[in-house]
């Protein structure tokens, strides 16, 4: 029984050897790309552009008066703005860091190969 | 094997064989043999990189381009190398990080509906049936057993298998997860050692004489299946080794009785499963909760910045969701019912929440329940977002007079309407109402305030008031139709003991000390039987908590709070002996009769059935919703009636002052009836109850019922049948831990005519019932008692005994002066001659002793004739000489 547990457990020594690269660029880029939107989300959640924009014209405050809601109307704007801008590059960030899973295998086996060719 | 469970095919898809473990083992091993591996070729592959730098002194190009494209290509290859092994380490631990799947439950509060439905029954599945289940229905529930679980799965069966067992037994599982340090913690909290139970069990299995494979046993199978439904029905994300221990003793007799045996039965087992269970849970909410919390402003601030500073509001308040971000509040447990039906409240339109219940009942732990969900934004839509702040009542008041007060609330309600994202909250808001009440008597003002603000409904204000609050300043106010009225009720014992599980770890942390399950229940169901002012939980913390304080300084620290703790707390504060009954106790208790013969002359019959309701009380075998016991005691005067009450109170509670004595005919009008429970609305007036609420423990003495007023004898019919009584103010008074004993003469003339005829007493005690006593008591109320005990008239003989008794307390006093007494027959001859009156039973042997012997006594004492060591002698006639003391 233990030839058969050893030579079982061998072999999938060896498939998972092999299966790594299979992974990396299926369930493992699944879950590369789950990480990578759990951090757009918590950017998002902590920027909130979208709230800043729903809330246009809502007084920040309280300050009810004309001045007041002028005022709050241009923060509130350029705080949308900004926000969003701050998000979008996150966005990218994010983008990048999923992207960064696609490319750093490629990226090392040619530098391997390379090293090797030197 | 399989079964159906709520359409779908549940199957348990681990073969239990040698094989199939033994490669489960070295599949373990592999994972770890490969995680290894990658860290130690890249820590290798790095360090002979760095050593490749370090050895050509390249630190200066390695930021360059030259060094990773240029001629390198020996050095840099270790690194790149060193990053396959890094891909290689995530693949593994990305893999196997999460090696089981996870129950799922739908969300939180607004799941109240989605109960987990009840798993159908088996029914008789074939091959072929289940062949045509399509896979998608088809469920390996082994996938969402915790790895732990799985692990005691596998060594049950190297158990059984070194036991040479022909089956997997569920007591085979039993003893694997006797190893897992959880289960453990359970046995030690039920005060067993894990080891000695593990023997027990051990022995308790049958083995076969030859040596076999072990394949899983039918019950086994059972197991493995009631543990998934457990934790389903505990809502937990995986099956974990605490559901198999519970599933694994339910589907074993054997297990079973050997668990009996250590006293410890299905109900303890699930109760301290639910206690890790608790603790887990707390664990998990607080991780959720502290993620939560860091979203929260900490200057009170709503996300989109609406909010408006409320400065005044601030210095007149508290907040609690900001005391909540920072962890300053407690978990609330066991009470998602009533944070449930706040919430649909608020969903309903409504705004205003009164939360109404006695003190002490978690009032204030529900709104900390609720400020909890409110951090985890857990709340409907109209309470996201939003602060929940406490005013101080104290603060509202302090230094400014009803008018000023309403100003402050008028400002308060102002920045609050301003704000928009503040709730508030009234702690006792019936304080506000007994301010303005007693001031001026102008009543309710800031009631008056408070209602016209809550009636504009664009303020969310939740309150608490006590019942009595509630009842006398609230019902009928404009104030009360602007609340919707929740209820909270007291939690059951099980409750209880669930938010006592939950405080625990704080008061053994702070005394050092732990507590067995047992303790715990013990002090809640104490805490029911025997603190009646106080309510559930809080009764029950404060007993735990003085229970730590009173084992760790009798034992010190790191020590086991026992049952006997909590008891001797209960013992401190209400007098009544709970703790186990001691051998010496026992032995006492056995020979009750001849101990209170020590006082009692004759009378046997009434001393019997005493003595065996105190036997019954003390062994806990007695209707704990009644009196210990009740009873009538009949008889002329003088002949031992109250003598026997006091010898109860000295033997049973402890000394003559536990007895409660009232004299009936001071009770003879109706208006008396408030002299003992008390003139309307006036607290602690009333004789009775408050003598019982303060002494719960002690002996009631009724004396002479006969002469009280009928209304007053009618009072008395709730307490022998319900062992309770309310107070003028709504208290009720606990007489469960009372022996309730009323005397009285009523019928002397007869009985003792009766008896002078030679009638039988049982017959004398039949007729008395039936002719004289109906006069004064209804027949129900004689019903009532759990005896009427007839005493009879006393005889010459007793008599001299009498005077034995009583000449045995001057013997004792003549000791102190280091003198003693001797008594000749002959002197109790003659004192029974001049004391013995059939009418007046013993009174007239006092008188004569007095006469006798005590007026002779003090006559030598003042005149010096008396020296120490002299003897007095009592001899014929009752005269008295001295004997001379002869050096």
């Amino acid at each position: 029984m233990w030839l058969i547990v050893l030579q079982r457990t061998l072999l999938e020594f060896f498939w998972h050897i092999l299966f790594f690269p299979i992974w990396w660029y299926s369930f493992g880029a699944f879950s590369a790309a789950r990480v990578s939107f759990h951090v757009f989300l918590s950017g998002n959640y902590s920027l909130a552009p979208l709230l800043w924009f729903r809330n246009l014209f809502v007084p920040m405050y309280g300050l009810m008066d004309w001045q007041g809601r002028m005022i709050s109307f241009f923060v509130r704007l350029i705080n949308a703005i900004v926000r969003g801008v701050l998000l979008f590059g996150w966005a990218v960030c994010c983008l990048a860091l999923f992207l960064t899973w696609f490319l750093v295998p490629i990226g090392v086996v040619f530098m391997l190969l390379r090293s090797f060719r030197v | 094997m399989g079964r159906m469970a709520a359409n779908d095919f549940l199957y348990y898809g681990e073969p239990m064989t040698r094989y199939h473990i033994a490669l489960r083992k070295s599949q373990q091993w592999l994972l770890y043999f490969e995680l290894l591996g990658a860290v130690v070729f890249l820590l290798g592959l790095g360090g002979v990189f760095f050593f490749g730098i370090f050895e050509r002194d390249l630190w200066n190009i390695l930021p360059t381009r030259n060094f990773w494209f240029g001629p390198y290509g020996q050095i840099t290859r270790y690194a790149w190398l060193a990053f396959v092994a890094l891909g290689f380490l995530v693949y593994r631990l990305t893999k196997t990080e999460r090696p089981v799947k996870k129950l799922f439950y739908a969300k939180e509060w607004t799941s109240a509906s989605a109960t987990p439905s009840a798993l159908s029954p088996d029914e008789a599945l074939t091959w072929s049936m289940v062949k045509k289940i399509p896979f998608r229905r088809r469920k390996n529930i082994a996938h969402f057993f915790s790895l732990d679980a799985r692990f005691a799965l596998e060594r049950a069966y190297t158990i059984a298998e070194k036991q040479d067992s022909e089956f997997l037994l569920p007591a085979h599982i039993f003893l694997a997860l006797l190893s897992v340090p959880d289960i453990r913690g359970v046995f030690l909290r039920l005060g067993v050692s894990p080891s000695t139970l593990g023997a027990h069990v051990s022995d308790s299995i049958a083995r076969s004489p030859i040596k076999r494979t072990p394949t899983l046993a039918p019950e086994s199978q059972q197991v493995l299946f009631h543990a998934h439904e457990l934790a389903i029905a505990a809502r937990q994300e995986h099956v974990e080794p605490k559901e198999l221990l519970v599933a694994s003793v339910e589907w074993s007799n054997g297990l079973q009785d050997v668990l009996y045996d250590s006293a410890i039965d299905a109900r303890k087992l699930t109760n301290v499963v639910a206690w890790i269970r608790v603790r887990e849970e707390l664990r998990r909410q607080y991780r959720l909760f502290r993620q939560a919390a860091q979203h929260r402003s900490k200057y009170g601030m709503d996300r989109a910045m609406t909010a408006v500073a409320t400065p005044f509001l601030n210095a007149l308040s508290q907040d609690l969701t900001i005391a909540a971000k920072f962890g300053q509040l407690n978990h609330c447990v066991a009470r998602e019912k009533e944070i449930n039906e706040m919430f649909r409240v608020i969903e309903g339109g409504r705004q205003n929440v009164l939360l109404v219940g006695p003190p002490g009942i978690g009032k204030m732990s529900i709104m900390e329940g609720v400020v909890e969900q409110m951090v985890k934004d857990a709340v409907p839509r109209r309470l996201q977002d939003k602060r929940l702040v406490q005013i101080s009542n104290s603060a509202l008041l302090a230094g400014t007079t009803v008018a000023g007060a309403e100003e402050r609330l008028m400002r308060i309600v102002r920045e609050i309407r301003r704000a928009g994202n503040v709730i508030l909250f009234i702690h006792n808001i019936h304080d506000l109402m007994i301010a303005g009440a007693d001031s001026g008597g102008k009543g309710l003002d800031v009631a008056g305030a408070l209602s016209e603000a809550l009636a504009s409904k664009d303020i969310f204000v939740f309150a608490t008031t006590t019942l009595e609050g509630f009842n006398r300043h609230i019902v009928n106010s404009e104030l009360g139709s602007s609340f919707v009225r929740v209820d909270v009720r007291e939690m059951d014992e099980d409750q209880a003991i669930q938010v006592i599980e939950s405080r625990i770890g704080g008061i053994e942390y702070k005394h050092n000390v732990f507590f067995s399950y047992d303790a715990i229940a013990t002090a809640v169901s104490f805490a029911v039987r025997f603190l009646h002012d106080q309510y559930l939980p809080e009764s029950a913390l404060e007993l735990v908590t003085e229970a730590a304080s009173v084992a760790r300084s009798k034992r010190g620290e790191h020590t086991l709070v026992a049952v006997n703790d909590v008891a001797e707390v209960i013992a401190s504060k209400t007098g009544i002996p709970a703790t186990t009954v001691s051998a010496d106790e026992s032995d006492k208790l056995l020979q009750l009769e001849r101990v209170m013969h020590e006082r009692i002359v004759g009378q046997d019959e009434a001393v019997s059935l005493v003595a065996n309701a105190l036997r019954r009380a003390r062994a806990e075998i007695r209707s704990t919703k009644r009196p210990i016991a009740n009873f009538l005691f009949l008889g002329p005067t003088g002949v031992g009636k109250t003598e026997l009450a006091k010898t109860i109170a000295e033997i049973y509670f402890g000394g003559e002052e536990r007895m409660l004595r009232f004299d009936m005919s001071e009770f003879q009008d109706k208006s008396s009836l408030y002299r003992l429970i008390g003139s309307p609305g006036q607290q602690g007036t009333g004789l009775l109850t408050e003598a019982v609420r303060q002494h719960p423990f002690s002996l009631v003495l009724l004396d002479e019922l006969e002469k009280a007023d009928k209304d007053v004898i009618n009072l008395f019919l709730q307490v022998f049948d319900d062992g309770r009584l309310t107070d003028s103010v709504g208290r009720v008074i606990d007489f469960t831990n009372t022996i309730v004993i009323a005397t009285s003469n009523a019928g002397t003339a007869y009985v003792q005519q009766a008896f002078a005829q030679g009638r039988a007493p049982d017959e004398v005690q039949q007729s008395l019932i039936h002719g004289e006593l109906a006069e004064y008591f209804r027949p129900e109320f004689l019903n009532r008692f759990d005896a009427i005990v007839l005493f009879r008239g006393l005889e010459r003989n007793e008599i001299k005994q009498i005077a034995r008794l009583m000449l045995k307390r001057i013997e004792k006093d003549l000791e102190h002066r280091g003198i003693s007494l001797r008594i000749e027959e002959s002197a109790l001859d003659a004192l029974a001659e001049i004391g013995f009156d059939p009418t007046f039973g013993a009174r007239p042997m006092r008188r004569a002793i007095q006469d006798k012997v005590e007026n002779a006594l003090a006559g030598f004492v003042l005149s010096g004739t008396l020296e120490r060591r002299d003897t007095i002698v009592l001899g014929a006639g009752a005269e008295i000489r001295i004997e001379k003391y002869i050096k």
